[in-house]
């Protein structure tokens, strides 16, 4: 037969209690001198605790296998501890041989790891389900994103459809307003009638005002479908700068800019697309010109090999308002322009440098921006020379709301 | 390792960096969400990319960000869902010291994938305590270090930690100050 002494005893079950048969506690084990701050040996059992569910009898409660389930007692006063055992009788002892019950409370955070035998398994399990709480915390906060995620790309592709079938709706009248006034110019322009002509000039000019900003909402509704695309193609660089500087320069001498244009080469063959490159550099030579007046913007065309790739650079620097650093972080917002201000003074949706960069993207490069408030600013753009030929993809077709 | 410990280098990142500079390091470094799911085993590469990627933006060496990342675990776990565990682990230095391999073992037994370290006190008095660590893994003796005075702080205690390789591991020695002063 196994005789362990009262400190063996305490190592097993450093919650257990010797009962007398009067009821008195004779030995508490240390976890309970620990816990209610005394050692409440010679203490009467029904002062310190109470059986749970309560029963009545006295000390006799305690006979060994009166418990047909494990003995659950409970410590009185607030915030009770609870505790599960058995009742064992031996060498003329009754023990009540107990382990605290933690239970994620408060008040059972008063237990410490020394508060339970070694074989108990109370503690393995309190924390299994504090994992598990965790692991039920994540998979709730994954499936709230997941549900958020899905939620915002419907808006997203509802808003693209919304937006490329209005563009189209406006496109097609724009189109015949911008059509219609151009064929009357003439004719009145024929017939040689005057006085007319000048107000036809001002609805032109504000119908392609129109379309241009339509046009950018159609470019913006693509990128956001993703299905912006580019067609690469033989062309010519130095070509397209030339081309597209001198179709601004009326822009440029209004305001009395002088528009300059600097080419490494007069010719530049690549392999890209000419319509993205020439979209970005309208987008960012007119810029430069709206923000700029009485003073200068330089084109500049240069190659590059970055990574032992051709890089086209095309810098465009003005010497006009600048852009503070904090201007300068909103920059490549869609619809958010610099300030407020710069939107009421200049007009514009503010598409434009998001339309740019997102080409230049598709492009296989970048758009980059250095600027100095008050003193001016460059614009930079980057592309391979060479375009992969593979590159080309078609808009799909079938796609009922691509209004391309 | 598992992701609780992703988590809290990602709190402690935003607390220390802020949020746009995680955003940032997130993205370079290739992190998202499901990089951080608490009981999930992480391979340990993918762990020290973390540390490297905070180390990198914050501009520290790796043993001075698994250092800061030593100390901040104590008050992440304490705040964390394991809070009451780790109050569980003992009321003094020591005594939490001398719990941690239970508490260990009890993750293990929780989290099977997990591979958990062990610290063995082997002396405890006013003086000093003496821990031995051992880990299948290497070169994290900075972030032991960490641990230590984040559980010093815990306490209210202050001293000075050394450290050592042994034979069977690494033998961290706990100096304590008020004991040195005495």
């Amino acid at each position: 037969m196994l005789f362990l002494d009262d400190s063996e005893l305490d190592k097993l079950y450093p919650a257990r209690l010797v009962v007398a048969a009067s009821g008195v506690i004779e030995v508490a084990g240390p976890s309970f001198r620990r816990l209610l701050s005394r050692d409440i040996a010679g203490a009467h059992f029904d002062d310190v605790f109470r059986l749970t569910p309560r029963r009545r009898g006295g000390a006799e409660t305690f006979e060994e296998g009166a418990f047909t389930t494990p003995l659950k007692i409970v410590t009185r006063g607030a915030a009770p501890l609870h505790f599960r055992g058995a009742v064992v009788e031996t060498h003329g002892r009754r023990h009540l041989l107990l382990s605290g019950v933690p239970d994620g409370s408060a008040a059972s955070e008063r237990f410490r790891y020394g508060d339970f035998s070694p074989t108990d398994g109370a503690i393995d399990l309190l924390l299994a389900m504090q994992a598990h709480s965790a692991s039920l915390d994540d998979a709730r906060h994954l499936s709230e994103q997941l549900v958020e995620a899905r939620a915002a790309e419907a808006a997203s592709v509802a808003k693209s459809r919304f937006l490329a079938s209005m563009s189209h709706e406006l496109r097609t009248p724009l189109n015949a307003i911008i059509g219609f006034t151009e064929i009357v110019i003439d004719d009145l322009a024929e017939a040689g009638v005057e006085g007319s002509t000048e107000d036809l000039a001002r609805v032109l000019r504000a119908a392609t005002h129109l379309l241009a900003l339509v046009n950018d909402v159609l470019d913006l509704a693509k990128i956001e479908a993703g299905k912006m695309t580019v067609r690469p193609e033989a062309m010519d660089f130095a070509e397209v700068v030339s081309d597209v500087a001198g179709t601004l320069g009326p822009l440029a001498r209004r305001a009395g800019n002088r528009l300059e244009v600097e080419l490494q080469a007069p010719t530049l063959p690549g392999f890209s697309d000419e319509n993205r490159i020439r979209q970005c550099l309208i987008n960012l030579i007119g810029n430069a010109l709206k923000f700029t007046s009485d003073g200068k913007v330089t084109a500049t065309l240069a190659v590059e090999t970055v990574h032992a790739r051709e890089e086209i650079v095309i810098r465009v620097t003005d010497t006009g308002i600048g852009m503070s650093p904090e201007q300068v972080d909103r920059l490549f917002r869609p619809f958010v322009q610099a300030t407020t201000d710069i939107a009421a003074s200049f007009g514009g949706t503010g598409l434009g440098l998001v339309i740019t960069q997102e080409s230049a993207r598709l492009l296989g490069g970048s758009v980059s921006v250095e600027s100095t408030l008050g003193v001016g600013s460059t614009f930079t753009l980057r592309a391979p020379r060479w375009m992969e030929s593979n590159a080309e993809a078609e808009i799909p077709q079938d796609s009922a709301w691509v209004v391309a | 390792m598992y992701g609780m410990i992703h988590r809290a280098a990602r709190t402690m990142c935003i607390e220390v960096l802020g949020e746009a500079a995680w955003a940032e390091l997130a993205a370079s470094a290739g992190f998202n969400e499901s990089d951080f799911l608490s009981a999930q085993v992480y391979p340990d590469g993918r762990t020290m990319a973390l540390v490297t990627a905070i180390a990198a933006k914050a501009n520290l060496t790796t043993d001075q960000t698994l250092e800061a990342f030593g100390r901040f675990w104590i008050t992440f776990a304490d705040k964390s869902a394991y809070g009451p565990v780790m109050r569980m682990n003992g009321d003094t230095l020591a005594e939490f010291l001398s719990n941690l391999d239970r508490m260990h073992d009890t993750i293990q037994r929780v989290m099977t994938d997990t591979r958990m370290p062990s610290f063995h006190v082997e002396a405890a008095s006013a003086a000093h305590i003496d821990v031995l660590y051992q880990s299948e893994r290497t070169g994290l003796e900075p972030f032991v270090c960490g641990l230590l005075q984040g559980l010093m702080a815990r306490f209210g205690d202050t001293g000075e930690i050394t450290h050592a390789p042994a034979p069977d591991g690494v033998r961290f020695r706990i100096a304590m100050a008020a004991a040195q002063a005495a």
